[in-house]
This record gives structure tokens, sequence and C-alpha cells, in this order.
């Protein structure tokens, strides 16, 4: 390095030697223009330049070397930061945070910080047996009372249900009365975004009147409010149904994951709980012209939960980094300590990853593997490349209350005329299409639904010519001298879906439909969507376990494509059916509604694709989180 | 000299104005409705029409749009660039948190572009149509013709993947920062080198060199002192126009190298639709441009006298 450095500092001393034995050749009468010889000090300066700076200075993010068998530091390429100071954190809230139960393969709920479990046989409460010994990050002991303060202030997770009344039967039981049945309880407290227990002593009260000036206003997501006790959710209990305010389960679920590549509210700030800012109940903002909410409103202060890490150093915009918090009630964490390294550039993470700068990246939409990286991936021998089901589901439906798509042999032609198969292979391999509303990962998911819809172009000529439409000019439909033209939107967010809407465009062309395609920014697009103002789009996914079916098909919600009576009364019925059963059996109509109407040209999934280095061993992914699935990562080991 | 400095001043804060109200504008410009957008920035992407509404009313949607210019211009005057929509912050204090990491990434790059750039330009005027012009003329096209971010991408597999000597993402040490600066700075290099080869032969030719010589001058001196001097007026400008583009925060090589600057801030504002974000950040930037604008006009009449004179300072 020294001698390297001699000869660079030495370098200016070469150009002046040079340009004073040029200035005695101008002595002699020779243009010096010709004859300062500057040749070999730029050529060293230039290569000093690049190479000289490569071997000296400070590193902060060191390249990791392999070592052998010695726990070390885990580095996870992410593409934003998504963590706030007050608290809020996205792609490692699994971390930290901890649920009362978790999901199995089959999403069967099992004990997590809570160790058993009573239902009534109404439905109506709920006794939650906690485990003993475990305690928040901050020594508070996780007890019944706790539990109690969590689900009576932050409203923003537990004001989604309707709950009445809570109870804490002793030390380590709680009970909690709901107004109404809600058989998806158990399941949806098993995510973190709707059911994550956090330190009381980071709920602080804040004063709604600050929203408007920004001063005290939590970050989205991070609000609480309100008091659980009498108290109902806007849209939850019968105060709300008096008020006319729509059920919650049109609310934004907590922690919903964005379309592709969007970060949901409070990402950035707060746990992505999609909670209103206000605190209000039921995580929602108050009716327009309606006084504020009473009583006392709480945020989240820090990210302080049960689980087997806490954040230990966050540099915003860089990097942040969570460190075991031993004793973890659970055993002992292996890795201990977990960098979250910001690469917004997805093509940077994967040669990151190859570089050994980083060792696992793909873990939420936000930190996607670029399809066209994962070959190069796979062939190498010390990285492991893996796709998971998922849940989100995205859909290309039809504006079937009006113009073309409202006549059914139109939609059921248009959906003959595309070959599943011609799109699988775009979508692979991380994601395909599917066949029914939810993806197989889900409970409700019913093979016998999954009927493969036959590729037909004969068959959707034919329902076409049914409907009117004959062939004309240019090999285009026609209809009264109409020519048979479509525009199909969709949204910038996700690479594949040019691909998606090129194949079909040119499948349609096959049975004489001009299909034209139109980009839109997701803002665009939402506002096409809220307005329906469109003939054909591919809906942005949503995906969880939640299984919220009122987002995506409700008439009512901003995000539903589809407005049809029945299915809204089957809607309904399902968000408060008396038990998991009945549920069950009100989604299968729910999606056979959806199918036999044909409202969805084709269903599409993305599966959770990640990749890690070989020196990551018995990582297992959290099924239940569509965002965050490193819930088990603390079980899993890193040399 | 005084008068012209005033004018020019004046000229930057007609130009500041112009930019505010652009900026303000920018939230109407995107497609889809701004209290949308916005309700979903706080509420998740599911909102309905009654956050839609609330947000409207809240955030003065509703109001004319006159009535909103007048209220944010009141708000700016306070420097109050308002707070985030996603983590509630001042805008400002995050912009001011990222400016240190875009002013060493644009330095860094210009000290390289003029380290290389200067010297390789001098070299080609001084020894046209040689070998080293052509090598020199060759290296500029191809600094001119790169897209940065191929050029980062090449930096990232010859240093990091294949060398592995440099981390390709990160940002501290100068490791961090050599992948980075030369993608920035090696663009710039061959404008700024052909600019000054292009212009050095032009002055070279003008009379005043010739009496220069003869009255007995030092070639060195005439080259450095009298040639150089006016043939950096041109190439001053490129640098000041670069050096606005640099500190502006170039969104993405930041990106590319997850680098915290200005730029990355900006790309998460565009990608959060956080709007306030995207209008601070874009007014500092038409602001920096400015006033590099005006340093350099000012750097000009330092340069040449004739331009202060004519302009009757």
């Amino acid at each position: 390095m020294a001698p390297l450095m001699a000869v660079l500092n030495n370098a200016p001393m070469f150009l002046y030697v040079k340009i004073n034995s040029a200035s005695k050749k101008e002595k002699q009468g020779e243009l010096a223009m010709k004859k300062i010889n500057y040749t070999l000090p730029v050529f060293l300066l230039l290569f000093f330049i690049i190479f000289g700076f490569t071997g000296c200075g400070g590193n902060s993010q060191q390249v990791s070397q392999p070592q052998e068998k010695v726990p070390a530091e885990l580095v996870v390429g992410v593409g934003r930061d998504t963590v706030d100071p007050e608290g809020g954190m996205w792609e490692s809230r699994g971390l930290v945070f901890e649920t009362l139960v978790t999901l199995d393969e089959q999403g069967k709920p099992q004990p997590l910080l809570a160790k058993d479990w009573e239902i009534a046989s109404d439905g109506l409460s709920y006794t939650f047996f906690l485990q003993e010994g475990v305690s928040f990050h901050d020594g508070t002991p996780f007890d019944a009372r706790a539990l109690e303060e969590n689900v009576n202030k932050l409203q923003s997770i537990w004001g989604k249900y309707p709950i009445k009344k809570t109870e804490v039967k002793g030390d380590y039981t709680l009970q909690i009365s709901l107004y109404e049945p809600y058989p998806l309880f158990m399941h949806h407290v098993a995510q973190l975004a709707r059911g994550m227990v956090v330190s009381p002593n980071v709920l602080e009260e804040f004063t709604v009147d600050g929203q408007k000036e920004g001063g005290s206003m939590p970050p989205a997501g991070m609000s609480g409010g309100g008091s659980a006790s009498g108290m109902p959710p806007a849209g939850m209990g019968p105060q709300a149904e008096k008020q006319g305010m729509p059920p919650s389960s049109g609310m934004p679920p907590a922690g919903m994951p964005p379309p592709a590549g969007m970060p949901p509210a409070g990402s950035m700030g707060g746990s992505p709980m999609g909670g209103a800012p206000g605190g209000m109940p039921g995580g929602m903002p108050p009716a327009m012209g309606q006084p504020q909410v009473e009583g006392p409103q709480y945020k989240v202060t820090a990210p302080v939960g049960t689980g087997p890490y806490r954040l230990a150093e966050h540099v915003p915009g860089q990097y942040w980094v969570m460190e075991a918090a031993e004793p973890y009630w659970q055993g002992p964490v292996k890795i201990q300590k977990i960098r979250y390294l910001i690469i917004p550039d997805a093509h940077s993470r994967v040669m990151a990853l190859e570089s050994g700068q980083i060792h696992l990246t793909g873990i939420s939409p936000l930190s996607r593997i670029p399809a066209g990286d994962m070959e190069r991936i796979e062939q190498s021998k010390e990285l492991v490349l893996r796709h998971e089901p998922s849940f989100r589901v995205s859909p290309i439906a039809f504006q079937h209350l009006e113009g073309l798509f409202a006549d059914a042999r139109v939609r059921a032609a248009f959906i003959h005329a595309v070959s599943e198969e011609s799109l699988d292979k775009v979508l692979a391999p991380t994601g395909s299409t599917l066949h029914t509303p939810v993806t197989p990962a889900s409970p409700f998911y019913f093979p016998g639904l999954d009927k493969k819809r036959p590729y037909d172009p004969a068959r959707a000529k034919n329902l076409l010519a049914q409907a009117g439409w004959l062939p004309g000019p240019g090999g285009i439909l026609h209809k009264e001298g109409k020519p048979l033209q479509v525009r199909l939107l969709y949204s910038t967010t996700r690479p594949e879906d040019d691909y998606l809407a090129g194949i079909i465009q040119q499948q349609l062309k096959e049975i004489g439909v001009e299909l034209t395609i139109t980009q839109l920014e997701s803002g665009a697009l939402f506002a096409a969507l809220a307005e329906r103002d469109f003939e054909l789009i591919m809906a942005p996914g949503i995906g969880s376990t939640s299984l919220d079916f009122e987002m995506d098909y409700h008439s009512r919600s901003r995000r539903s494509a589809i407005a049809d009576p029945v299915l809204d009364r089957l809607i309904g019925e399902y968000n408060t059916a008396p038990d998991f059963t009945r549920q069950k059996e009100l989604s299968r109509k729910i999606q056979e509604r959806i199918l036999g109407e044909n409202y969805v040209l084709v269903f599409t999934t993305t599966y959770k694709s990640y990749a890690h280095s070989t020196r990551l061993e018995n990582f297992i992914p959290a099924l239940e989180e569509e965002v965050n699935f490193m819930r088990h990562i603390w079980q899993a080991e890193f040399y | 000299m005084g008068s012209y400095l005033l004018r020019r001043m004046l000229i930057a804060l007609v130009s500041l104005v112009g930019v505010t109200f652009i900026t303000f504008l920018l939230i109407f410009l995107v497609p889809g409705d701004p209290a949308e957008m916005v309700a979903e920035a706080r509420f998740g992407h599911a909102v309905g029409d009654r956050e839609v509404e609330l947000v409207r009313v809240m955030e003065g949607f509703d109001q004319a749009i006159p009535t909103q210019y007048w209220r944010w211009m009141g708000h700016l005057l306070s420097l109050d660039l308002g707070h985030s929509l996603i983590n509630r912050k001042p805008v400002l204090e995050l912009i001011r948190s990222r400016l240190p990491a875009t002013l060493l990434l644009a330095f860094s790059s210009l000290l390289i572009s003029l380290v290389i750039a200067l010297p390789a330009g001098l070299l080609a005027a001084l020894r046209k149509d040689t070998w080293l012009d052509t090598f020199a003329r060759l290296f500029a096209l191809l600094g001119v013709s790169i897209p940065g971010f191929w050029l980062s991408y090449l930096l990232i597999i010859f240093f990091s993947l294949q060398l592995k000597i440099l981390p390709v993402s990160g940002y501290g040490g100068l490791k961090t920062l050599v992948m980075p600066s030369l993608a920035l700075g090696l663009g710039m290099t061959g404008l700024v080198a052909r600019l000054l080869r292009a212009s050095l032969l032009e002055v070279w030719q003008q009379d005043y060199l010739r009496a220069a010589r003869a009255n007995g001058i030092g070639e060195r001196k005439i080259l450095f002192k009298y040639a150089l001097k006016n043939a950096m007026i041109p190439v001053v400008t490129v640098i000041g126009l670069q050096l606005g583009m640099l500190l502006s925060g170039t969104v993405i090589i930041e990106n590319i190298f997850g680098w915290p600057g200005l730029g990355m801030l900006l790309l998460d504002g565009i990608f959060n639709r956080d709007f306030p974000i995207v209008q601070g950040c874009v007014l500092v930037i038409a602001v920096c441009f400015i006033l590099i604008n005006v340093a350099v006009d000012l750097f000009y009449a330092w340069l040449d006298p004739r331009i202060r004179w004519s302009t009757g300072g």
C-alpha cells in the first residue's frame, strides 16, 4: 500500500518535471504545444485514480469472507428503509413482536404467546391462557394485564375486531368478549399486523388535535385509541350499525402488503397496520362532520415486544441492525445479529448476494428478486433460491356493469381465448395463473373449484358470434359497424405484467379482438378502479390469510372491479358467519359466484421467492406472513 | 459589477417563484386524485370514500388552487416544507440528513471528472491529430455515450464480483465511494474533455496569443495564464450545470449503489407517494440549480471582463 501511495503522491512531480523540460525546449524555438509530453504522468494518474482507491480507505460494509462454522452476522438485503424511530417497522417486525397464536402448514392455530385457549360455543368469547415467564424487552412481564392494555389501547390492531369487553380472569388468563361472532378471529390474530403484542410501556397517549399540523400525529398505522370496554369499533358493533358506518372488513387489513412493490401505509414509519393516524375506533378516521373520538388515543412509540430480537441500531436510508434479545423465552437465539442493508436496486441486491456482501434477500415485495436474475442464482453453488406459495392473487377483471362485458357471452368468449399455459410461461418461476380466487395455500381453497378453463378459440369466436360480433375488415370482429376494441389497464409496479398484457393482446387478436394496452401509474389505476372507468383491468393483488373478500370483490370497496348484489350479500353473510365451518361454506359460495359469472378473465398469483447463502441453514419461512416471513429466523443458523 | 450582480439575483428570484409554483402543482399533475393518493399513503391502499373525503378536507384539497398555493407559500417562507405523509418527520430535516451524502458524492465525482478531463482535454488539444488525441477523444466519446446505469453495473461486475475488492452497496469509507463516483464522474469526464479540447484549439488561434509569443512570453505561461482562462468559459458552464445535477442527487446511481443521498430520498418519496417529500426535494434541487447558475454567471464575469462590461456593470 505504501509504495502505491508514494507513487500516487509523486505523480504531480512527474508532471512538473515534464513541463519544465518542455520549457527548456521552448527556448530552442520549438513550438511547445507539440513538445510537452504528458503521456506518462497522465496515464499513471488515470491508473492510480481508478485502481488506487480500491486498496485504501476505511470500509464500513466489509465484503464478507466465508468462515469455518463460526456464527456470523447475517446481512439481509432490502429494498427500502422501513424502520421508523417511533417504533414502526415492516420487514423486521416479525423479529421484535409476537402474536398469541401462529398458524401451522394447514392453517390451524397453534400456541405461541397463548399456550391454550377456549372458544365459547356461541362464538362470543375467547379465553386465552398465556405463557408464563415471558417478558417484553423492557423487562415488563407479559401477562393478562399487559395483553388487556394492548386490546384496550391499541385500537389500530384490536379495534378491527368486534370486541365488547375484556376481563382478566387470572394473572395469565384473559377473556375477550365480542359483540358478534368473528370466526376468523384466531386466524387473524395469528398475523403480526392483526395481533402483535407490544409492551404497555410504549403505548403513549396523544391528542388527535395535532393531526392536521403533523405535530403529535403518529405515523400511519401506529395509532391506537379509545377503549374497548363498552365501545364497539366502527362498523363492528351495534352502535356502529346505527351510525350507518360500514363494517370494518372494508378497511385496510392491518399490514396488508401493497400491490407489487408499493409499501403500505406505515411501511416507512409505523407498522403497516393500516390503522388511521387519528387512532379512531376500529382504526378508522371519524366520519365527516362527526365529533372526534372520545377518550384517550394511543400510539406505539418504540419497537418493544417479546420477540427474539430488538432494534439495536438504525441509520436512516442505510441500514438497521437487530440483535438477539436474550434470554428469549422460546430458547437460545442462534443468529445473534442481523443487519438489514438497504439496496434499492433489485439487480444490485442480487449482485450483492453473489458477491457475499448480503446473505439473504427477497423477504418482502419491496425486496423482490428479478426473474431474469434467478437463473444465475440457481447456477451458483453458494446460493439457494426458493419459491414458497403465497396468498396473493391478482385478478384481471372485466367491467361487467356496462358496455361490452355486460354480456356474459362476451366475458366467457374472452376467457376461452386466453391460454393459461402461455401466461404461465411468462409468470414462471415467480408466479402462475390460478383457476380460483384463492391460492392452494389458503385454508379456503377448494380443489373442486380449481378447474382449468379450456383454451378454445373456436368456442370463443362462436360465443362472440352469438353476441353479434362478426368478422369484419382487417380481421377484426364488428357489430353494427363498430370494431371490437377493448382497452386493458395495468400498473407499472410488476414487470411481468408487461409480458402478460402482450400475450393476452396477441391471443385476443387471433379471435378478432383489438386489445390496446395502457400502463398506468398506480394512482391512476386505483382511480380508474374506484370510478369503474375501465373495460379490462389488472387489479392489484391482495395477499393475506385474512381472506378479506370484501376488499377485492364487494361493490363498496374502492379496490373492487366487481359490483354484484348477490356477491355483496354473500360477503356480508361471510363477514358475520357464526362459525368457521359456516364461513368456509360461504367462502365457497363466494368463489363459485365469482367463477360462475365469469367476472374475471384470469387470476394470477405471485410466489414468495427468496434467495440466500448456503451458509444460512435451517431457515423456515413463516407462511402465514405475506410480507415478512422471517419470524422463525431465530431458529436458523448462519456461519 | 454591482448592477450585474443585482440583475442576476433578480432573475434568480423570479425563477425561484416560478419553481415554487411548479413544485406546488406537482401533486395535481400526477394522475389520480391527490386526496386519494394522500389517503392511501396514510390509511393503506384499501381506502374508502370517507377516508378520501376526510383527507380532502384536512389537507385543504377542497379549496381553490390559488388559495392552496398561498397557504403552501406561507409555510415555505417560514422554511416549513411540511411533514412526510408516511413517518410525519419534517421534510426539511429529512433533506438535511441526506445532504452530506449527496455533497460527498457530487464533489468526489466532480473531482474525478476534472482530474481526468482537464489533462485529457488539454493533452488532446496540445497533441492534436496524434494517437494521444485520438485516444483521448475516443475515451471522451465513450464517457459521453455510456449510460450511467450500465457503467454502474459494469463496475459492480468488475470490482465486486470479479475482483471482490469493493462492496456492491453501502455508504461510509472510500471503498463505498469509488464506484458511484466513477460512474458519475466518468460520464462527465467525456463532456468536459471534449469541450476543453475544442475550446482550447479555438482560443489557440487567437491573435492575442500570437502577440504574447512575440513578446517572448513562455509557452507554459501562455497556456496556463492566457489560453486556458479563455478556453475555460464554456467548460465552466458545463461544469456548473453538471454540478447542479450532481447536487440534486443522481437518482439512478444512488439507487444502484444504495447511496443515501437526496436522489434516494426523492425516489423513496415517489415510491411511497409521499408528496411533501417529492415537493421538498424538487424544490431543493431547483434552488441548487438556480444558485449554481448564478455562481457560474459570476464566475464568467471574473473570467471574461467583457461580460460585465457588456451588461453595463
